[in-house]
């Protein structure tokens, strides 16, 4: 396993769920620290560098969107956000103060390995320092994409709903907008796996999103098939704080 | 009798406010009519008497062989004057029909004794003529009969015609003051009425709202007191109803709330044991009770939600569920389509359907959308081809926690909330959500969203 050497930071409050999560990312070849609070988990940056760290929204003194938002101001070590509470309103704090990603308790162990392992291929793909922007609006072409209820809306104002598919689609594109980007690095960005000989499944995605966003699948304005290549997403983007 | 009472409140006023009009009407046309009739005869006594004393006089002031002439000079259409030696006897049918002088008699005597000076025998009655209508053409008259002595011993007797009043009863004046007095009744009852009633469609509306949204915006206390303090009560209900409601859900959020540690714990704990069978079983378990923790929450949110209503592209919504279903691996097919945006919750709008397709698939293989789209409603159907529902237990279904005789195995019965939450989805989004069973098999949910003007 390459995530041998991968560096776990828990940061939860439960000494059960600390305990019980560590023994659980540690069968699964990670390397794992745990801290109780925010205290214990500034003390334990200090010692050792994390590549990610598993962060409980409700800590007893500081709480984890105020932890998150502090790291944010010193590293680009990606988050993931764990919480009792299933409240859009907190994925979206979360989100707004820099997580990269937001799991609701109780969760599934094997979702949470996935999106360690998603997570860690997308900071690794990033150029060093880029932080991936956080913005409850994205705005490109005519429309606005609302991360917080993970919507479109035209320049009429009518929302336009996304499938979750489709959802994180459109982010791996305005992630990297006027860059071409093939098939095997969309799906690894999707699903963190490589393309499988013959499959078709990005194509039916993108066209299926051409589609919502209204963009011509024969001369596509927005998303633009590069032949041989793959596809890029050819407007501006702008984030919206 | 009951059954004549007219049914609306404003019948009903119409119809008191025209009866007492009515009989007030009725005394008062009596009380006038004989008010009028006494005073009348007694200023015609008086205006008689006058013209009596002056004829006795002058016959008084002349010979005897002079009066036959002056009497007949004297003698018109309305008034007789004749001489005879005796007091006349009346005969007797006139008697009977003498009315009641009601002092006019008096009055005359009164009159005559004052203007003459002096007091002399004189003998008066007045009959009505209609009982001497033989022989007479005038039927509404009365006749004023009245004999005095002269000095010379012999007697005058004086016969006078009083024509009575036209009467007033059917003459066009007071018809028409009539009809004007009942169309006023008529309004003045439309106006009371619309002050008693307008707070009391006010209040069933109000009523029939807090049963769609228990958060409507209270009702205006103002008004006159009674009303003011309806409106106080019917807002102080809502208060408690919102507090208790908001109690109960806050008691099932906290406990499902909790229960999400443990089972956080219970999950890790299972993916470290080493036995995959028990393990899976473990897993199996654990992610029913969490499917039911996150489906109450979702109740509790549901119920809580106040929607805030936007333009959403109905056919983009159903499009993205299907992608999501065919994800999972699910079958849906759409058919129709929407004439244009609706007005609701994205959220919202997307839980509810979300939770019918579910049930579909949970009873039936397939799910078809079928899309009805009108000026005044939009109408989102989702069948199945499942086992449908007992016809008797098609409300109750929509009962937190209630599941169909024979599906309480959790396995496809579920929790029991997923209609509840559709329904309270489309409540909040001012629609409703009706089931049926299908003639072909199946359920058919329908989400009725009307479009507003």
């Amino acid at each position: 396993m390459n995530e041998a050497s991968d560096k776990v930071l828990i940061v939860d409050d439960d000494a059960e769920i600390r305990d019980l999560l560590s023994r659980y990312l540690k069968q699964n070849g990670y390397a794992v620290n745990a801290a109780a609070d925010g205290a214990a988990m500034w003390s334990a940056l200090q010692s050792d560098d994390p590549d990610i760290i598993i962060l409980d929204l409700m800590l007893p003194s500081v709480s984890g969107l105020t932890l998150c938002r502090d790291l944010r101001a010193r590293s680009d070590t990606p988050v993931i956000m764990l919480t009792a509470r299933g409240e859009e309103t907190d994925r979206i704090v979360g989100l707004e103060m820099g997580a990269d990603d937001y799991l609701p308790k109780p969760f599934n162990p094997r979702e949470l390995l996935a999106r360690i392992k998603v997570i860690l291929r997308r900071a690794r793909s990033m150029p060093k320092g880029h932080l991936p922007e956080q913005a409850q609006f994205i705005c490109f072409a005519d429309w606005r994409l609302d991360t917080q209820e993970r919507q479109l809306i035209s320049a009429q104002g009518v929302v336009v709903s996304l499938g979750g598919s489709e959802y994180r689609l459109l982010r791996v594109f305005l992630e990297c907008p006027n860059r071409i980007l093939n098939r095997d690095q969309l799906m690894d960005r999707l699903h963190g796996r490589q393309v499988e000989a013959f499959d078709r499944s990005i194509d039916v995605q993108v066209s299926r999103l051409r589609q919502r966003l209204g963009d011509d699948a024969r001369e596509p304005a927005i998303i633009k098939t590069v032949r041989q290549e793959g596809y890029m997403f050819a407007v501006k983007v702008i984030f919206e704080k | 009798m009951k059954r004549l009472l007219p049914k609306t409140l404003f019948g009903r006023m119409v119809l008191i406010m025209i009866a007492g009009l009515v009989i007030s009407q009725i005394l008062t046309t009596i009380i006038f009519f004989q008010e009028r009739e006494r005073f009348g005869l007694r200023t015609a006594a008086r205006h008689f008497g006058l013209q009596m004393a002056q004829i006795i006089k002058i016959l008084d002031s002349r010979p005897v062989t002079e009066q036959a002439g002056i009497v007949e000079l004297i003698s018109g259409p309305d008034l007789t004057v004749s001489l005879s030696a005796m007091a006349k006897e009346m005969a007797k049918e006139m008697a009977s029909g003498m009315s009641r002088n009601d002092g006019v008699a008096d009055s005359i005597v009164t009159a005559l004794n004052k203007y003459l000076g002096d007091v002399r025998p004189i003998r008066v009655w007045l009959i009505d003529k209609s009982v001497d209508a033989s022989n007479s053409e005038e039927v509404d008259a009365k006749t004023l009969l009245v004999q005095a002595r002269l000095r010379g011993n012999s007697w005058v007797n004086f016969k006078f015609s009083i024509n009575e009043p036209p009467n007033v009863l059917v003459s066009p004046r007071f018809l028409l003051s009539m009809l004007v007095r009942l169309i006023t009744v008529i309004i003045l009852a439309l106006l009371a009425v619309r002050l008693v009633a307008r707070p009391l469609q006010t209040l069933a509306s109000a009523a029939e709202d807090l049963g769609r949204d228990i958060h409507r915006p209270p009702l205006e206390e103002i008004g006159p007191l009674e009303v003011q303090r309806a409106a106080s009560a019917f807002n102080t209900m809502q208060r408690r109803l919102i507090d208790y409601i908001q109690e109960r859900t806050r008691i099932l959020a906290a406990v499902s709330h909790d229960l999400r540690t443990p089972i956080t714990r219970l999950r890790l704990r299972t993916e470290l044991l080493d036995e995959s069978e028990v393990r899976a079983k473990f897993i199996n378990d654990l992610e029913e009770m969490e499917s039911m923790v996150s489906a109450t929450l979702d109740f509790t949110r549901s119920v809580d939600k106040t929607a805030s209503r936007r333009d959403i592209d109905v056919m983009a919504l159903l499009e993205s569920l299907q992608a999501d279903a065919q994800e999972l691996g699910y079958d849906v097919e759409i058919f129709g389509s929407a004439l244009e945006t609706a007005k609701a919750d994205p959220q919202s709008l997307k839980s509810c359907i979300a939770n019918l397709l579910d049930n579909a698939w949970k009873y039936g293989k397939h799910a078809r959308i079928i899309v009805n789209d009108s000026e005044n409603e939009l109408r989102i159907s989702v069948c199945d081809d499942g086992p449908g529902i007992p016809e008797k237990e098609i409300e109750k279904v929509f009962e937190p926690f209630y599941r169909v005789e024979g599906s309480r195995s959790r396995s496809t019965g579920g929790v029991g909330l997923g209609l509840s939450i559709a329904r309270n989805a489309a409540r909040a989004n001012g629609g409703n959500l009706v089931l049926r069973n299908r003639q072909e098999g199946g359920l058919e949910a329908t989400l009725l969203l009307p479009r507003l003007a």
